[in-house]
């Protein structure tokens, strides 16, 4: 169970540390440099999450025995060494691209390390699946990664960073609700660090550069959404959704926004990134409302595993589409009280409209191959006819054919 | 009379000490667990105010029993941890994440004996229990072992206990101290039929 209390002192502390680690960090008489103000901001957020974590008690173990350990150990700390190396002089912008690829790579194949996932028994996850999947997020962590770091060039900005940080927050909250509370806890800490970092960074340069912030953002939502997907039950759309969401920053970059001034920039940033991020917490806090009070499903449980597990690539929703003519002789035994029209009534009408579909279609095309290959009409007829009233239709059109 | 030699008493003797070695001890017999008449059920304290009662689906394991000598008997038990059942899909969503089972990382919980003792009605069991991939070794008596022949031809029995597992020895701790008890009652019935 929660405790809001815990979580708020948590974000307060962070985010008050964060600004007070970079300003401790990167104060200097003179005018500080973009360099060091990077650096600072780094370390800035690396010490308040970790002051974030011994507060909600996720410092983890040794040696780390599961995802959340492995995220608090290895990944983070690869991530600001990393952002340390490519915040360095002599390290040219090819060397620390190459780093930050690296890390996109394997911070998935580590977070997963051990787990069912890799040796084949996760339920409906093949190992190849498993890689597949991890790919995929490597690709699009990094290119989220370059095209973020590349608007921050461009048209830089404290909103990119602090969109970052919405999204962080936001994949925490997500995370959290969606049965993994520890593992979306530890997007708390890290939102809270990231903005106040990235605030307080606005008071040593005029124009800092964000890379450091942007680079551990990314990969502090790489892990948080890493966890909420496979540790979870975070969909898969909502994680892409999630992860994509930052990219709106990349909206104001349209010519509606040219030569406006750079509050309104910033804010445009913030609020289109915050219409995903709403609609997923949307999304996550009416399944958690339904799971929370639906008691769990006998029959799913006789059969297997839930149906969200069983087609885990495709998300809830298309698993609950999937699994049509089940889902619908279940929903149709579902106790509805009178004058109620529940959600899970809606689904069963959903899926029973789309078996009649399916169903039409299904004979209608067996009809026309029917037609095609045998001549015997009547074992075209046999075919076709457990079908309902769409199939009907089609065994007119056959007749008519004939 | 005649006397038999020396030479062929020893030798014969001999060939019957070897013989009887090797000839087979009344075997122990094995059996599967029948999991359609067997339960894995616990109960967590929720806030220490209230009991939330609980169960695994899917579990498997076998068993054999040595009467003539019950400390060759053994035990052994595999729990799926993504099966537990609690009546409320929201709260076994949780319980299978890393905040608990973490059944992605852990998906089994098992049982392997490692000496079995004879007690009145039943057997005193010691062996490693693995949960949340620490092992520890636990204690618990069996009652039971009444055999039937159910149905025709097919040789039943079966067993049951009560034992408490602690939590936190296995490396499931709450960030919330007191939510939910740490020393979680668990009860195993199990059937086996014979193999």
């Amino acid at each position: 169970m929660p405790d809001p209390v815990l979580f708020a002192q948590a974000v307060v502390a962070t985010a008050v540390a964060g600004a007070i680690f970079v300003l401790a960090a990167g104060w200097t008489r003179k005018s500080a440099s973009a360099r060091r103000v990077n650096v600072a901001s780094i370390l800035a957020i690396g010490l308040a999450t970790a002051l974030g974590y011994d507060i909600l008690k996720l410092l983890p173990r040794w040696p780390p025995v599961n995802v959340l350990d492995r995220f608090v150990i290895l990944v983070l700390p690869a991530a600001i060494l990393v952002e340390l190396v490519a915040a360095a002089r002599p390290v040219p912008r090819p060397i620390a691209w190459l780093l930050r690829a690296a890390l996109a790579a394997a911070a998935g194949r580590v977070l997963l390390h051990g787990s069912s996932y890799l040796d084949g028994t996760a339920t409906g996850w093949t190992v190849q699946q498993t890689w597949t999947a991890l790919a995929v997020a490597a690709v699009i962590a990094l290119g989220t990664w370059g095209l973020l770091s590349w608007l921050a060039r461009r048209s830089p900005g404290v909103s990119i960073p602090l969109a970052i940080a919405q999204t962080a927050g936001a994949g925490a909250l997500a995370v959290m609700v969606s049965g993994y509370l520890n593992g979306g806890a530890a997007g708390l800490p890290l939102a809270a660090a990231l903005s106040s970092a990235a605030l307080a960074a606005c008071l040593l340069d005029k124009h800092p550069t964000f890379e450091g912030a942007i680079g551990l953002g990314i990969v502090g939502l790489i892990g948080v959404i890493i966890m909420g997907r496979f540790f979870g039950e975070l969909p898969t759309g909502r994680s892409l959704a999630l992860f994509l969401a930052p990219l709106l920053c990349w909206g104001t970059e349209l010519p509606m926004f040219k030569n406006r001034k750079p509050w309104l920039i910033g804010t445009s940033r913030l609020a289109l990134v915050a219409v995903p991020l709403i609609v997923v917490l949307i999304l996550v806090e009416r399944d958690f409302s339904k799971a929370s009070s639906a008691p769990a499903d006998a029959d799913a449980s006789a059969a297997g595993p839930p149906r969200s597990q069983a087609l885990p690539a495709l998300g809830t929703r298309w698993a609950r589409g999937s699994a049509s003519p089940v889902a619908s002789r279940l929903d149709s035994r579902a106790s509805v009280a009178p004058g109620q029209s529940t959600e899970r009534s809606h689904i069963a009408g959903w899926t029973g409209r789309w078996t009649v579909h399916w169903c039409g279609m299904r004979a209608q095309r067996m009809s026309r191959q029917s037609l095609a290959s045998s001549s015997f009409p009547g074992r075209a007829w046999k075919r076709v006819r457990p079908t309902t009233q769409p199939s009907m239709a089609a065994f007119g059109s056959y007749c008519r054919r004939l | 009379m005649r006397r038999i030699p020396a030479v062929l008493v020893v030798t014969w003797g001999a060939l019957l000490a070897v013989a009887a070695s090797a000839a087979p001890a009344a075997a122990a017999d094995n059996y599967a667990i029948d999991t359609a008449h067997s339960s894995v059920s616990f109960k967590a304290e929720h806030m220490g105010i209230s009991w939330i009662h609980g169960r695994f689906n899917s579990y498997s394991g076998n068993f054999s029993i040595d009467k003539a000598d019950p400390g060759k008997s053994s035990f052994e038990m595999t729990i799926k941890t993504d099966s537990v059942d609690t009546g409320n899909k929201g709260r076994d969503t949780h319980l299978v994440s890393p905040d608990y089972f973490d059944a992605k990382q852990f998906s089994t919980i098992t049982f392997k004996s490692t000496s079995v003792k004879a007690v009145a009605h039943g057997y005193e069991v010691k062996g490693d229990f693995t949960m949340h991939g620490q092992t520890k070794p636990i204690t618990f008596t069996l009652l039971g072992g009444k055999e039937v022949e159910f149905p025709k031809g097919m040789k039943r029995t079966g067993f049951s206990t009560d034992l408490k597992i602690k939590r936190s020895d296995y490396g499931m701790v709450d960030k919330m101290p007191g939510a939910l008890g740490d020393e979680v009652p668990v009860s195993i019935s199990f059937e086996g039929v014979r193999k």
